[in-house]
């Protein structure tokens, strides 16, 4: 076997599942597909097999690291690494990875992760893969304009959403299943800021998500100090509504659209 | 020329360049495609600390010779720091359109030999600079090599004429993990050729060993070491160091103990950390 075959079918080997499967439970067909005599089949045969599907998996994780493990991690922190490992290897099954494809398939994967779970842990896996595919779209999704309207609304670049979880335990990847049962339905509020392929997550409360949602889009500063001042009434908050919408438009959070007046 | 205890470059070592040049005496910087971020990197210490360039994807054991932009990349980046010398991977991680980020060993071959001292040779003419080729982290082999490991790395090296850039890390998991004695290994590298060494900690997990670059290194790999810079002429010692790490301080301890293995095999003259 030339070197140039042994360096395609190794790498072959290194991204298929398939391929190694077959390899080592069909071997006629693996060798049929490379071309491989009957000694040089034997010789593939040879390689270890736990050690050739741990290589694969660091392949993986590999390029994982290099484009999407920050959207992954949380999930992956659920399972053990076998457990992880395996699921990897029957994510790329089929799906032959000939360049680092990760950062296009993490949608498909946390969607395969959350359908693998078992019955027991299926609404956790669906949360947790469902707030990592939120990042993940906060992450990648093009940089919309301001809107034309005029008001004052949610910057572009940010955005925020509930969960059922306290989002510090989210925030912080502190992702024990026991603790997330535990504390399952105590709303979290996260605010997610994308910064050059990476993301910020901060934790706020509910009287901010609630402000937040009311200028979804551009709102007049009357109708923003309205909400403001339903939302420090229903909240008992010990602040002035103006200051909860100033405290947001410092740290632009929210902005004003073109044509509006930043004043009071 | 590059002497002395090094560390492999972070960008978390930005803004902290005096406590750096304070503590190693040279960089190794990992090489990266764009010229540009590479001089935002690197900007505050070029020619203030001497700097070696490692490269990660010429893949130099593939048959096919490695992409042209990614050689001049190279070129670019050891000429602007002026690197005493280039190292790359003994290894490849690349056929036809399919690449990975990892690096598979070479079978022990011939065929393999001239494959890729053909493409150290060229890479050396086109960059002008030495070539130190690294040895890899290895848990299976093709079956059929007519060489072990260090015959295999020993002819490479002498038809290549380059140096040998040890990973001692890697040799200790290889050893682990194959079952063979380091030290055959070592005996069968010629002693003039190894330039520079790497040592890094690894971890386990679920029985199986991973160069994972972590902090601590372990001591059969500092034994190992001490070996090496007793029995070599090997003159430069470089920590790598990619996670368990928020600033170059968390580096200081592992610094300290390859300082010490430095000093007593070669003249003290470095700054005592």
């Amino acid at each position: 076997m030339s070197l140039a075959e042994i360096q395609r079918m190794m790498l072959k080997v290194t991204i298929s599942p398939d391929l190694s499967d077959e390899l080592f439970v069909r071997p006629e067909d693996a060798g049929d597909r490379f071309g491989l005599e009957e000694e040089e089949l034997q010789a593939a045969r040879q390689l270890p097999r736990r050690v050739i599907e741990s290589f694969q998996y660091a392949v993986a994780h590999k390029r994982l690291s290099k484009s999407a493990l920050p959207f992954v991690r949380r999930t992956l922190s659920l399972l053990t690494y076998e457990q992880t490992k395996r699921l990897t290897r029957d994510f790329l099954r089929g799906r032959d990875m000939h360049q680092n494809e990760w950062a296009a398939q993490l949608a498909a994967f946390l969607d395969f992760a959350a359908a693998q779970a078992e019955p027991a842990r299926a609404r956790l896996f669906a949360d947790i893969t469902a707030f990592e595919k939120w990042m993940h779209a906060c992450a990648t999704s093009p940089a919309t304009p301001l809107p034309e309207q005029p008001g004052y609304c949610v910057a572009p670049h940010v955005h925020f959403r509930a969960f059922p979880y306290p989002s510090e335990l989210i925030i912080e990847e502190r992702l024990d299943p026991e603790l997330l049962e535990r504390h399952y339905g105590q709303i979290g509020y996260v605010l997610c800021c994308p910064d050059s392929g990476k993301i910020d997550l901060y934790e706020i409360d509910q009287a901010c998500y609630e402000l937040l949602s009311s200028c979804r889009q551009p709102v007049a500063m009357e109708a923003l100090a309205a909400a403001a001042d339903r939302i420090v009434r229903a909240y008992a908050l010990e602040k002035e509504p103006q200051d909860m919408i100033d405290e947001l438009l410092d740290m632009n959070i929210i902005v004003s659209t073109k044509g509006e007046d930043q004043g009071w | 020329m590059v002497k002395g205890v090094g560390v492999g470059f972070r960008l978390d070592f930005v803004g902290q360049e005096e406590l750096v040049r304070q503590h190693v005496d040279f960089l190794e910087y990992s090489q990266k495609r764009a010229l540009e971020a590479v001089k935002a990197e690197l900007g505050p210490f070029i020619g203030q600390v001497p700097i070696v360039v490692h490269s990660l994807n010429l893949s130099l054991g593939s048959i096919e010779a490695p992409a042209d932009y990614r050689v001049e990349a190279l070129k670019q980046t050891a000429d602007l720091v002026d690197a005493p010398w280039v190292s790359e991977h003994l290894s490849y991680s690349r056929s036809g359109d399919m690449e990975i980020d990892n690096f598979i060993a070479l079978p022990y071959t011939d065929e393999a030999i001239d494959v890729v001292v053909g493409h150290i040779v060229a890479l050396k003419q086109t960059l002008g600079r030495p070539i130190l080729l690294e040895n890899v982290t290895h848990s299976f082999v093709w079956p059929g090599s007519v060489y072990t490991e260090g015959e295999f790395i020993r002819r490479v090296l002498e038809k290549a004429d380059c140096g040998l850039l040890l990973d001692v890390t890697n040799l200790f998991l290889n050893a682990e993990t194959i079952g063979y004695d380091p030290l055959s290994f070592l005996n069968a590298i010629p002693r003039d050729r190894v330039l520079q060494l790497h040592v890094a900690g690894h971890t386990e997990q679920n029985g199986e060993l991973y160069d994972s670059h972590v902090g601590g290194i372990d001591p059969k790999v500092l034994a190992l070491t001490e070996w090496v810079m007793n029995n070599t002429s090997c003159d430069a010692i470089t920590i790598e160091r990619d996670t368990d790490m928020e600033s170059f301080e968390d580096v200081l301890q592992d610094l300290n103990l390859c300082r010490a293995i430095y000093n007593k095999y070669r003249n003290a003259s470095a700054p005592a950390v």
